[in-house]
């Protein structure tokens, strides 16, 4: 997004490149789901508040609350100060064009079952929507994953209602063998009638909690690393390492919560600190765009045009 | 239920209706809340299990998944709160500017939107500053952190509007 201020013709774009999906793939939309609730997850690790030290489970409830808490207290963590007065108007205009756009693209129109994907679908836009105007462009603003997921196409609600995830896939608790009751879980639908995918989230988000409140205790800065082994021991899970990696030290550190590097992981707690990690990715990024000058200089010799195109 | 002259919605494990409201009934739809909190009704805000004409005063604190968002709902409950509240009543609506269920550009535009039969709706709203008996009371969202509105909006509600009312004394 630019930093500019989006405008009705802007968001009409945006809408009108939507598309509802023929297929029911839960990897489309996993890590968007994920990554939305560690977004969110960030505010509350960040903000000082007497409640981010205690224990904290994602549920409905908490879910809100939070959504509340960072469109009613963003300045607390961006740069800019939200202007005082929204443009309220153009968020229910663009709630409506979205609403429209969903139901003309979905075989039933006319029925209550799409409702629910509706509402909620319109609802998270409408988050991203009024924190894109409160601070223009901001890499902060949480609900960028959850429109990942609208622009995948896919339509959702986020529920911790047992009894009304379950209408959508029966077995969803007996699968995971464990106590989900108050777990958060994603519902989509794409294009097709009554074809439901639902992924309930795992615990990885009190375990990211655990991890950054560790290591900012015990690993200040990149002087006092520590290392994945030391985390796994400290977490006392059977999870491999690589799943530690992936569930809990990579999403923290994309979230710019927690650094590392060769030796093991750290809370960013000095000017030096975020200069290491800083550098640490922008070679990565010149190793990357290095890679992609040599493709495309290969599809050049294969004759292949705007090789980016339609990804 | 005749006891309470005034009714606050969504009250959570707060007093704010008995502090400054009271008599108060104070009503939330969150039944998880029936260990922790001092509620005195169970209740969803869009179907209020009170007769017509019961209250003066309702009181809504920092509402969040009800409220203004839509026409729709807060056509809903305009009409759930008008049909408890009697004549010459109010409805005060504290909470953020940006709070996308009570924010006050989009409660003023909801009443214009809305017609509500023999309902005439006044709206005001004033900045919440240190001048408010409320100032330090400590509110909080729906999980519970601490947050600070500060915007108060009041609907004053006039009932019968047919019936000989003098709408321009009003």
């Amino acid at each position: 997004m630019s930093e500019n201020n989006l405008t009705l013709a802007m968001i009409r774009k945006i809408i009108d490149r939507l598309f509802l999906s023929e297929r029911l793939r839960i990897s489309d939309y996993k890590e968007d789901f994920y990554s939305h609730l560690t977004s969110l997850l960030r505010f509350h690790l960040t903000v000082p508040d007497e409640q981010s030290h205690q224990e904290f489970q994602f549920n409905k409830n908490t879910y809100m609350g939070l959504e509340q808490f960072i469109l009613e207290n963003s300045d607390m963590v961006e740069e800019t100060k939200a202007p005082d007065d929204i443009d309220w108007d153009l968020a229910d205009d663009a709630k409506d064009i979205l609403k429209d756009k969903i139901k003309s693209l979905s075989e039933e129109e006319k029925s209550d079952d799409l409702k629910p994907f509706i509402e909620s679908s319109a609802n998270i836009f409408e988050n991203w929507l009024i924190y894109d105007l409160m601070h223009p462009g901001s890499v902060y603003n949480p609900w960028i994953p959850a429109i990942n997921i609208l622009q995948k196409g896919y339509v959702y609600f986020i529920s911790d209602d047992k009894d009304r995830v379950s209408q959508y896939q029966k077995k969803i608790y007996h699968k995971t063998g464990r106590d989900t009751h108050s777990n958060l879980a994603i519902v989509t639908r794409g294009s097709k009638k009554r074809k439901f995918s639902v992924v309930l989230a795992d615990n990885r988000h009190n375990l990211q909690i655990s991890v950054y409140q560790y290591l900012k205790e015990y690993a200040p800065g990149s002087d006092h690393v520590i290392s994945l082994g030391e985390i796994k021991d400290f977490l006392e899970t059977d999870m491999s390492r690589q799943t530690i990696r992936t569930k809990i030290t990579s999403p923290l550190k994309k979230a710019g919560l927690i650094g590392s590097n060769s030796k093991g992981f750290f809370y960013i707690a000095t000017p030096k600190d975020l200069k290491q990690c800083y550098t640490a990715h922008l070679e990565k990024v010149r190793r990357l765009q290095g890679t992609l000058k040599i493709y495309e200089k290969q599809a050049k010799v294969l004759g292949i045009r705007n090789l980016g195109e339609g990804f | 239920m005749t006891f309470f002259k005034n009714i606050e919605l969504g009250a959570g494990c707060g007093n704010f209706g008995k502090l400054f409201f009271s008599p108060c009934c104070l009503t939330d739809k969150n039944k998880v809340l029936r260990i922790a909190c001092h509620l005195d009704c169970f209740c969803d805000a869009y179907e209020l299990p009170f007769t017509k004409n019961t209250f003066r005063i309702a009181i809504i604190c920092n509402p969040y998944g009800y409220g203004f968002s839509t026409r729709e709902e807060a056509e809903i409950l305009l009409n759930e709160l008008t049909r408890v509240l009697t004549d010459d009543s109010r409805i005060i609506i504290i909470g953020s500017s940006r709070n996308k269920y009570c924010t006050s550009k989009r409660i003023e535009k909801r009443i214009h939107q809305i017609s509500l039969q023999g309902i005439n709706i006044r709206f005001a709203v004033k900045d919440i500053d240190s001048a408010f008996p409320y100032m330090d009371y400590p509110f909080l969202t729906t999980d519970g952190r601490k947050t600070n509105p500060n915007k108060e909006i009041t609907l004053y509600v006039r009932k019968q509007f047919n019936t000989g009312y003098d709408q321009e004394n009003y």
